[in-house]
Parts: C-alpha cells; sequence; structure tokens
C-alpha cells in the first residue's frame, strides 16, 4: 500500500521534474474524477473545466512537503478548493447564498454524462445539500480518508461518518424510488 | 440469529461505524450470516456505481509540464531518496534483528574478492558473512 503512494509520488516528482510521459499518466489517472468532483461542486461543466485545467497548473507549481497522503488526495484538495471557491463566486454573480447546487446543475450533468444511469446517480447527488454533498464528493471523487475530510471541512471525525452515511443513504433510497438500484 | 438492517450495513460497507463494538459485532454476525453478506455485497456494488460518475473528458487544454529550478528539483529528490531510505529501513528492520554493522574501509579494502558474481556485492552490508560482525566491530 505504502509502495504504491510513493511509486505515485515518484511519478507526480518526475512530471515536476518535466516528464512527459509521467505528466500523462498523472493526469489520465486522476482527470475523471476530478471532474466528477469540480463538475458536483460548481454544477457548471465551463467552471469543472477550468478547475480541472487549474488544479493541474497548480499541482504542477506546487512545492511537496507532506508526502504522506496519496496524490490522488492532494489533487482532491485543490480541486475541491477551487471547486468552492468558483462555486461561490457563480453564486454571487447571480445573488444566491450558500453553495448547494443551481437550477441548471441537472442539465450541466445531462451534457457530460452519456450514460443513463450515470445521469441518475449524478442527480442523486447534485440533490444533496452542500454539507452532505461535499462529504461525498471528496470521499468518492477527491480520494480523501475520513480523517482528511475532517481536516479539509474543519469538522469532527464524527460528523464526517454521520454525513457520509446520510449522503449514501438519501442516494440510494433516490436511486429506488428510480428503479436504478432494486 | 436477528439479521442486521438497512442501515447497520450501510455504516458497515462505509466504514462509518461509530463505536469499534459494534463494528466488530456486525463483522462477527457477518461471519455467520450468508444473507447479510449478500445484502452487504450488493450495497457496496451500489456504493460503487454512487462512486463511481465518469463524465466524459472534453479535450480542454491541460498543462505541459515544464522543467522546474533546479533547486527545487534537488529538494524533490532528496526528498524521494529519503523516502526510500525511511521505506528500505523499515523493510529491513523489520525482518533481520539489528545487529551492530561497521563497515570499515579496511574490510573493505582488505578482504578478497568474493566468487563469481557476487564480487561486486562487497560493500553490501547484507552480504558480509555474520562471523566478520565482531571482528569488524572490534
Amino acid at each position: 500500500m505504502q509502495e504504491a503512494v510513493d511509486s505515485e509520488w515518484a511519478c507526480f516528482a518526475s512530471a515536476q521534474r518535466g516528464d512527459e510521459m509521467a505528466w500523462r499518466v498523472l493526469v489520465a489517472r486522476h482527470r475523471t474524477r476530478l471532474a466528477a468532483l469540480a463538475l458536483f461542486v460548481t454544477g457548471s461543466t465551463a467552471a469543472a473545466d477550468e478547475v480541472v485545467q487549474e488544479t493541474f497548473v497548480r499541482a504542477l507549481r506546487a512545492r511537496i512537503r507532506d508526502t504522506s497522503g496519496t496524490v490522488r488526495g492532494f489533487l482532491g484538495t485543490i480541486a475541491y478548493r477551487l471547486a468552492v471557491k468558483e462555486a461561490l463566486r457563480l453564486r454571487r454573480n447571480v445573488g444566491i447564498d450558500g453553495v448547494d447546487a443551481p437550477e441548471g446543475c441537472r442539465d450541466a450533468l445531462d451534457l457530460v454524462l452519456a450514460d443513463e444511469r450515470d445521469r441518475l446517480v449524478a442527480g442523486a447527488i447534485a440533490a444533496l445539500d452542500a454539507e452532505h454533498r461535499d462529504v461525498l464528493v471528496l470521499r468518492f471523487y477527491g480520494g480523501h480518508s475520513y480523517e482528511e475530510i475532517a481536516k479539509t471541512l474543519g469538522v469532527p471525525l464524527g460528523t464526517v461518518k454521520s454525513r457520509i452515511f446520510y449522503a449514501v443513504k438519501s442516494c440510494r433510497g433516490t436511486l429506488k424510488e428510480k428503479g436504478v438500484f432494486r | 440469529m436477528t439479521h442486521r438492517n438497512e442501515d447497520e450495513l450501510l455504516a458497515y460497507a462505509l466504514e462509518a461505524v461509530e463505536s469499534e463494538e459494534e463494528r466488530a459485532g456486525i463483522a462477527r454476525h457477518l461471519e455467520a450470516c450468508s444473507d447479510c453478506r449478500a445484502r452487504l455485497e450488493s450495497m457496496r456494488a451500489e456504493i460503487d456505481a454512487i462512486a463511481g460518475v465518469r463524465p466524459s473528458c472534453r479535450s480542454a487544454q491541460l498543462p505541459s509540464p515544464i522543467p522546474r529550478p533546479s533547486l527545487a528539483a534537488a529538494i524533490l529528490r532528496a526528498a524521494a531518496l529519503i523516502a526510500v531510505g525511511i521505506v528500505a529501513g523499515f523493510g529491513v528492520g523489520s525482518k533481520v534483528p539489528r545487529e551492530p554493522v561497521v563497515i570499515s574501509p579496511a574490510y573493505v579494502e582488505t578482504s578478497p574478492p568474493a566468487a563469481g558474481a557476487e564480487g561486486s556485492a562487497v560493500s553490501d552490508a547484507t552480504a558480509i558473512p555474520a562471523a566478520y560482525y565482531e571482528q569488524i566491530s572490534e
């Protein structure tokens, strides 16, 4: 396990030194999940694209001091922070408080999700309130441990566990109603 | 035997059971109950579906890596080496009881080359016969 983490960081360090191949491996491995993360948090495909791009730009420039976590979690943290900032900016422009998904979110998701089942799942996630959605997104798409989520969000570990539980429970309920899950 | 309810299994599948005692209780039940195991499995498949939404990535231009200034690269390399050293240290430490291994330059210089392909391994501490240890440290 630890060896896998170390080799990921070695790949990351090569990419930072200009190794094109290592870079491609890294991008290919992480971009889809990061795109999903950004999409769920911002509710906009354009914003999600920008967030993913900016995440990789910042990762390339970052000075890595701590490699005890995973590369995935590291990228997930950058993407999450950028996405929240972007979501706040988007909401401010239309004058809606909070960072819950905007009305147009479902349409945006439909655009980039070819798979019908994926669309319904994404709709269930997008329908969560921001608190629960963010924990779910960080866990499943940001590659965070519960401890890391607690740190990133500044909430107690128990709260994180309770939120992931209710987030998934709610999604399952929605998806059962729609006949996606039995 | 009472079956575990949905909520208990879901918390278990998410590794989000609050108390260790409760978690152990569910684990024990699962060992004995194939019904609940099957329910847990299908629940895990559903969780995977929730965790597996894949938006099609449009070919947005992603940045290309630019070689960084050599100082930063050197620091990174050093950090990587230290990390490897620590990992290697752990690996050896967990398997071999620690013995005082002191390789003096004299030993390396005066020892006759080992036979065959082993010759290049002289400087490798693990290749030094145990009998030499005391001799060297004295």
